[in-house]
């Protein structure tokens, strides 16, 4: 229930508040430079470098300096939304350095199992602020 | 050459490389995330902790990969994930090390600290059945798991062309209730999707290679525990390699 609390305290709601249908596609996006987007596909994390994908993904989780957070006026809200974006962050990092070989990509799901739904074998859907009961 | 000359020479010499190889890996990742390098650098050891640790389960050093799973504590710095991450994986580690009774205590502990039911509840049911198998013989629990298992995982059985995990989590208890044939039918269920009659139209990638040797050499363990009337192989090759995952 308190995840569900948070969840609706979502600041953004254009910012995709969990799940990605089919994959999880992250876009680096800092200083307003097109980046690298990295995408949880099937179980293995890759790279996608073809600009024509980038431009039929699902959804683009963006991060780095891209949040005005003056723009939230309620504190707490402030707070979640500032909380939020770290786990997000965090998982991105976690996620591109999961990206070596096989059994950092175990340890990879072990640790974000409780943020990780797989809806198919093999695609999966993330919740950052865990996932419900 | 005294030894503490040799000692500097080769920190001089190895030292710089191994270090670079790294700081060049976390100031990637924080320049492309925005996170702080310190706290990029504190997932990586997070990860490798836990990669070195899946090493020693592999090996069966046990109280050696609890050790260093131990170490992710907040006191360490480290944050939430990584923390309920590694006693999720020690949680684990006690199933693959034949320790249900922990294993069933620590993810307890997860459930205590929120984790989802989604989560943990296929573990409770699989610890408890083999728990109860243990206690009286009875081969209905385990039966009962496997089927409300199978049940829970419609997509892998049977399979369409999947990773081996889910089936490695029935062929486990099934071989130490000696449901040796039940466990083979699976096995060949899944067979027949890696090694179909006609074969493929072109050549299978390195991942189905890799389960396609995992699927053989797991029929072969149950196969030698129904000629040497055992019940030990299949387990034996869930446990200690790593085509089945960390189940």
């Amino acid at each position: 229930m308190e995840v569900k609390v948070k969840e609706e305290a979502f600041y953004n709601q254009e910012f995709p508040s969990a799940s990605v249908p089919g994959k999880i596609v992250f876009q680096s996006n800092r200083d307003g430079a097109f980046g690298e987007i990295w995408i949880l596909e099937n179980g293995n994390i890759r790279k996608i470098l073809s600009g024509r994908k980038t431009a039929v993904a699902d959804h683009y989780i963006y991060f780095g300096d891209t949040r005005n957070y003056d723009e939230i006026e309620d504190p707490e809200q402030r707070a979640l939304q500032r909380e939020y974006d770290e786990l997000v962050n965090d998982f991105m990092a976690r996620l591109i350095l999961a990206s070596k070989n096989k059994t950092e990509r175990t340890i990879f799901f072990i640790n974000n199992s409780q943020c990780l739904v797989e809806f198919s074998p093999g695609y999966y859907k993330y919740y950052p602020l865990g996932k419900p009961q | 050459m005294s030894t503490r000359w040799l000692f500097f020479i080769m920190m001089v010499l190895f030292v710089p490389t191994a270090f670079s190889d790294g700081q060049d890996e976390v100031s990637q990742v924080a320049r492309i995330t925005g996170v702080s390098p310190s706290r990029v650098a504190k997932i990586k050891e997070s990860s490798d902790k836990g990669v070195f640790a899946f090493d020693l389960v592999r090996k069966k050093q046990f109280d050696q990969a609890y050790a260093v799973l131990k170490t992710i504590t907040y006191e360490n710095g480290f944050r939430k994930v990584d923390v309920e991450g590694a006693i999720y994986q020690i949680a684990l580690s006690y199933k693959i090390a034949g320790d249900y009774q922990r294993s069933y205590e620590t993810l307890q502990n997860l459930s205590n600290l929120g984790w989802s039911n989604s989560t943990l509840e296929n573990h409770f049911r699989e610890l408890k059945a083999i728990m109860d198998f243990q206690t009286s013989s009875d081969k209905k629990p385990v039966l009962d798991f496997v089927e409300w298992f199978k049940s829970q995982n419609k997509p892998f059985f049977p399979p369409k062309g999947f990773e081996l995990d889910r089936l490695a989590r029935v062929i486990r208890p099934l071989e130490m209730a000696n449901e040796i044939d039940r466990a083979l039918e699976l096995v060949e269920q899944y067979h027949a999707v890696y090694f179909p009659k006609k074969g493929f139209k072109k050549e299978p990638n390195d991942i189905m290679k890799e389960r396609q040797e995992g699927l053989n050499l797991l029929k072969e363990a149950l196969l030698r525990d129904k000629q040497e009337g055992k019940n030990i192989y299949a387990q034996e090759l869930i446990n200690t390699t790593d085509y089945f995952g960390f189940v």
